[in-house]
């Protein structure tokens, strides 16, 4: 089946299975490396990208349901402006992730931005929640997060 | 602090893991695993084998079909007989996956199951023992003021990894090149050398980012690696196994389960005169690093509490088990746990008894009409969990379990009073206690089930055995005449803090800019013999080296030509004897020590322990990086909380019964809680370890904090909800 | 490894009509709209779907969202994410907290309730408070021209969210129907609750629903799921509440607790699941009971 989608500002079209997980399809025939196989379960979050600007598990979508979509990957996103905020942000407050989930962690913080440009603590642990990973210490993320929602927050105003 | 460039690749995802790399030759492997828990082989059906595919059975390795570690080894590939379920059988790969698993569907394995071996009570077959007496304790026991008997045990714990266990290999000439996540790629060459007859000279690891290790998979990257060069070598193709997250579940390594009898005696003061333990560790379906996990359990469940006379059994046994691995704290973690909620038991009890003797003797005094008795009556006091400990902390001149003398009297007394104060442990312990009393006295509800826990332990880094393997550490440093510094270890740090705090040592030390200093892992297999990372040896050790190298260099660089190469490589002190067989002498070459305490509270409506706040005062020496330390020290309060609260492996006998990793709960930002975490720099000029302090600390003082909320003795963890409801339901 | 299937036939239906008449054609087909949880526990690259598929998620009039003053009708792709975003004002305040606890953000993404509703294992989340709210779930069907109701523009009803599941949990959803719509009364209650407790092998939900007038009970409503994937609800409890006079005193809040222990116990739910109810249940009264004023009675 032809599966035709947007990804990173550009369109696509891969013959593939229609089954074939979103994560399967991204990594292997597109060569996008920076989403992790982790749990194949949609719970680890490690393989989440940005679909319609919705935080998605891409493990548990199959190809079909990819069609005609707007798909980011840390790949496309890292050329944008919001992750330099992100990176800055997390720099600042010393943030200490593992190689492994540390993209998902800043797809997952870039979507949190993107609907809460100043999260609440609420929506900062519902944003942390999204990545299941020992490796992190939780308030420095969150400092990290504040940082990044500062620093995103400032370009923002600044134009 | 942190290196940019490294980080912004981090952050980007652009660091590749095995799982990542490819190519298009390259084919898949896959390993089919046995279905049955202990069984005998009878027959394996194969089809025809399609030319693309490859297949391997444990017949077909021309080396040895067994992965080894220093006192330990577990087979490749079932060979006739399986010992757990998801043992490996067969290897396959193929460029295709569809047809692969095409393939894969039509073998068809015939077994006749056997009998699950015994349960641990009804075995004379032990795979690792050891016995180590001190003194006379049956006599002390025996004439103990008290003996206190009590039966404790922790259980597995899963790491729930990132990333998944994956192996890419490729051959390039006469050269395998293998990509793995390992701690350990000594281990990896020599395996993989010995399993395919290869020169070890030719196999080379490039070692990929590990993650969070936990120490959960020291040896098993090099199972995953010998699978994935077997095929290559056969194949002639690169090959790349990855692990389900399924797989890695169902038979990865499992903390080791133990169990712990103690009868501990004390005199008429409360002082400890003597302490009998048996201990019982699953080991899983082999012996891998058992025989020094059982080493530091031994010497862990001793405790650190004065006591001549003490008896030490412990026996590891085999199970029907994927095999065991180490984890956090190597034994010590099961230990500790063990012997400090011991040390509340006991002091809880004395309470008791202590209670009982005011409460006779203000009744004597009431009865004689004796004031004077009276008043003496009610002023006697009842000792409480930390007064207890601080009169039996070990001193210095008083021995370890193994005889060696203390030079110098340990911290603990200082971290525990800094525990006290910040905790306010003591006025909440008594407040606690109180309210409990009256809701049984009153039968009133208490306005809230609440208590407060606290434990000491210590850290010990590196082994305790001598096996080469193990302890074995090396750094090689050269300067070349660019003025360029190329420092070359068994594996670089994963932390980007330490990597970078390397550098800024060196740099320190040699007037070199930081960008002129790379520090790369041995490739080319310079250092051929190199013990695991782990116990906090990049601190205690490669580091160590590190500096020894350039002040060495230092030296030398403007008296000898360039370039200029230097290796270190790590000597136990002479100082400090050990002997791994008769067990005897100065253990660790280092210990860090910590305290903790755990406040808790129990919902009543849900019977869910609340960790309201934990308190941890810790010291590991000079803090390289404060940042650093409290991210470790808070990630590892998390793992903590797990294996004591809310981590339950679905063990049905010997089996997981599910693989749905989504089942495994493990505490995320809604389980934090509050946090204290102080730093002790006793010694201000070395840095020592801090990996797993936490865990040696804070399950015990967990434990001990919903005991007294719930005013049952619980001595084994995870404390499940279910299981606070039958406590108070008893009460 | 499981065997790899021949690739599944996908159907992306855009209207309603075009969804019931393929699956009226294909009753085996499996329905994928979040996948959240059919999807699951798979482990190759592949889903390995077998058949058909219908991906309902291309259907606009399944995502319409609808509030009028006496009702929020939510289509059944709807996901828990878009439903959050109404806010509490718009959603009951106890459905938005099921609604909260359903998973990390890239699964309420994902999920819709419709998918919820329907999936084994799943429905115990929200089927509680759906059910205390008297939701009302819209099955479609394809009509049956042989029937004399095939006038009928397409075969439709509306059923209760009670009668949705019977008492071991099953879905009450013949072959070749669809769930389309849930609609939920707009009620003002006073005093919400929900609370999920317990681990994957002993779960508990408890929904409470209550509203008084001069400290007496006017409507009472709880309801509880299990790990036996059974909705408890005992319409004789609630009756026996409504009219008494806050706070209840210790005799009548024992009774109320024997009672919701003989319930359980009849169901042979076990100590430790009857405990937890009859103190969610407590708690519960306790909140009513309490008269401060100004608190978010939730």
């Amino acid at each position: 089946m032809n599966i035709t989608f947007n990804l990173n500002g550009k369109e696509v079209s891969v013959d593939s299975r229609p089954d074939k997980r979103l994560s399967a399809l991204l990594r292997d025939d597109l060569n996008l490396k920076g989403l992790r196989k982790g749990c194949s379960n949609g719970h680890c979050g490690n393989c989440v990208v940005l679909m319609d600007d919705q935080l998605v598990s891409s493990c548990i979508i199959p190809a079909f349901a990819a069609r005609h979509k707007n798909i980011i990957t840390i790949e496309g996103f890292s050329q944008t402006k919001e992750f330099s905020d992100i990176l800055t942000g997390f720099k600042e407050a010393g943030v200490h992730l593992c190689t492994y989930c540390a993209p998902a962690r800043v797809l997952s913080t870039a979507y949190m931005l993107r609907k809460h440009i100043v999260p609440t603590v609420d929506q900062i642990n519902d944003n942390i929640s999204s990545v299941q990973c020992r490796c992190s210490s939780f308030s420095l993320l969150k400092q990290g997060i504040i940082q990044a929602s500062l620093q995103y927050s400032k370009r923002k105003t600044n134009g | 602090m942190i290196e940019m460039k490294r980080f912004k690749d981090k952050l980007a995802g652009r660091v590749r893991f095995p799982e990542d790399i490819s190519s298009k030759r390259t084919i898949t492997a896959k390993v089919i695993r046995s279905t049955v828990t202990h069984g005998l082989i009878k027959n394996i059906a194969i089809p025809e084998i399609p030319e693309n595919i490859e297949v391997i059975r444990a017949e077909d390795i021309k080396g040895t079909n067994k992965i080894t570690v220093p006192g330990g080894s577990l087979p490749l590939l079932a060979d006739g007989k399986v010992m757990y379920k998801g043992e490996a059988i067969l290897l396959v790969a193929g460029p295709d996956e569809m047809e692969l698993a095409e393939f894969i569907s039509n073998i068809t394995i015939e077994y006749e199951k056997l009998e699950e071996l015994e349960e641990p009570g009804q075995r004379k077959d032990f795979v690792s023992e050891r016995l180590i007496v001190k003194g006379d304790p049956e006599g002390a026991v025996k004439q103990g003021w008290q003996v206190f008997h009590s039966q404790l045990e922790t259980p597995s714990q899963e790491h729930l990894s990132t990333p998944l266990l994956s192996a890419y290999v490729r051959i390039d000439g006469q050269k395998i090149i293998i990509s793995s996540s390992t701690q350990w790629p000594s281990n990896v060459i020599q395996n993989v050398a010995a399993v395919t007859g290869i020169a070890k000279k030719n196999i080379t690891v490039k070692t990929n980012p590990a993650g969070k290790s936990l120490d959960s998979k020291i040896w098993m990257p090099t199972i995953v690696a010998a699978y994935a060069t077997l095929l290559s070598v056969k194949s002639k193709k690169p090959v790349r196994l990855i692990y389900s997250a399924h797989e890695d579940f169902l038979c990865s390594p499992k903390r080791i389960p133990a169990s712990f009898q103690y009868k501990a005696a004390i005199d008429e003061s409360g002082k400890l005169t003597g302490l009998i333990i048996s201990i019982l560790i699953d080991t899983g379906s082999s012996k891998m690093l058992t025989d020094e996990i059982l080493d530091r359990i031994c010497m862990g469940a001793a405790g650190i509490y004065q006591c001549r006379n003490i008896k030490v059994t412990g026996k590891a046994y085999t199970s029907n088990k994927a095999p065991m691995g180490a984890f956090s704290g190597f034994g010590l973690s099961q230990a500790f746990f063990a012997s400090e909620r011991m040390a509340t038991i006991i002091s809880e009890r004395l309470i008791k008894i202590q209670k009982n003797e005011i409460a006779r003797l203000i009744d004597e005094a009431i009865g004689l009409g004796d004031e004077t008795k009276l008043k003496s009556a009610r002023s006697r006091t009842t000792t409480d969990p930390a007064i207890w400990r601080k009169n039996n902390f070990l001193i210095r001149g008083n021995t370890y379990l193994s005889g060696g003398k203390l030079k110098k009297t340990p911290p603990s007394n200082i971290l525990l009073d800094k525990l006290l104060k910040k905790s306010d442990f003591t006025r909440k312990y008594a407040a606690y206690s109180n309210a409990l009393q009256n809701n049984d006295r009153f039968r009133s509800k208490p306005t809230g089930r609440r208590g407060i826990g606290i434990s000491t332990s210590y850290m010990g880094s590196n082994f305790l055995r001598r096996d080469r393997g193990l302890f074995s550490s090396s750094v090689i440093s050269k300067l070349d005449k660019e003025g360029k510094l190329t420092i070359i270890t068994p594996t670089l740090p994963n932390n980007f803090v330490l990597f970078k705090l390397w550098k800024q040592i060196v740099s320190e030390i040699l007037s070199i800019e930081e960008d002129k200093i790379e520090i790369v892992s041995d490739e080319e297999n310079r250092i051929p013999l190199s013990g695991p990372t782990t116990l906090s040896r990049n601190i205690t050790i490669t580091m160590r080296l590190l500096i020894q190298c350039c002040e060495h260099i230092k030296k030398k660089r403007f008296r000898d030509p360039l370039p200029l190469e230097v290796k270190k490589t790590f000597k136990f002190s002479a100082s400090r004897k050990w002997d791994t067989d008769s067990y005897s002498g100065l253990p660790f070459t280092e210990l860090s020590w910590g305290a903790c305490a755990v406040e808790v509270e129990i919902n009543e409506k849900t019977f869910m322990p609340k960790i309201r706040k934990v308190w941890l005062v810790l010291d590991c020496g000079f803090v390289l990086n404060r940042n650093s330390a409290h991210a470790e020290v808070e990630s590892e309060i998390m793992q903590a909380i797990g294996w004591c609260s809310v981590e339950d492996l679905p063990f049905k006998g010997n089996s997981i019964t599910s693989a749905d990793i989504s089942t495994y709960v493990i505490p995320g930002i809604y389980e934090q809680p509050e946090i204290s975490i102080d730093f002790l720099e006793s010694n201000n000029k070395t840095a020592k370890g801090l990996g797993s302090l936490v865990l040696n600390s804070l399950p015990a003082a967990y434990c001990s904090a919903v005991s007294q909320a719930t005013g049952f003795e619980f001595t084994s963890i995870p404390i499940l909800p279910n299981q606070v409801f039958s406590a108070l339901e008893d009460k | 490894m499981a065997k790899i299937n021949r690739p599944p036939v996908i159907y992306s239906p855009s209207s309603l009509q075009d969804l019931l008449r393929i699956y009226n054609l294909n009753k085996d087909a499996v329905i994928y709209a979040g996948g959240t949880w059919s999807l699951l526990n798979k482990e190759s690259d592949n889903f390995n779907l077998k058949g058909s598929v219908i991906n309902i998620m291309t259907v606009d009039e399944l995502k319409k969202i609808n509030r009028t003053d006496r009702y929020l009708e939510l289509g059944a792709t709807v996901s828990i994410s878009r439903i959050l975003e109404l806010g509490k004002s718009v959603v009951p305040k106890a459905l938005y907290q099921a609604l909260r606890q359903l998973g990390p953000p890239q699964i309420r993404n994902m999920a819709t309730i419709g998918g919820n509703i329907c999936v084994s294992n799943r429905k115990m989340d929200l089927f509680p408070i759906l059910n205390l709210h008297d939701a009302q779930l819209e099955l479609k069907r394809q009509k049956d021209l042989r029937s004399p109701r095939r006038l009928l523009k397409g075969d439709s009803k509306w059923i209760a969210a009670a009668r949705f599941i019977d008492s071991e949990g099953k879905v009450n959803m013949s072959p070749g129907e669809i769930l389309t719509r849930i609609r939920i009364p707009n009620e003002n209650w006073e005093y919400q609750s929900y609370t999920k407790t317990g681990s994957l092998s002993s779960p508990l939900v408890f929904a409470g629903l209550a509203s008084t007038d001069k400290y007496v009970i006017t409507d009472f409503r709880i309801c509880f799921s299990t790990s036996k994937e059974r909705i408890v609800r005992n319409r004789e409890i609630e009756a026996d509440l409504i009219g008494r006079r806050l706070p209840l005193t210790r005799k009548e809040i024992s009774y109320l607790n024997n009672k919701i222990s003989d319930v359980f116990q009849s169901l042979n739910e076990t100590d430790f699941t009857t405990a937890r109810a009859i103190a969610l249940t407590n708690q519960f009264i306790e909140k009513i009971s309490d008269p401060i004023a100004d608190q978010d009675n939730f």
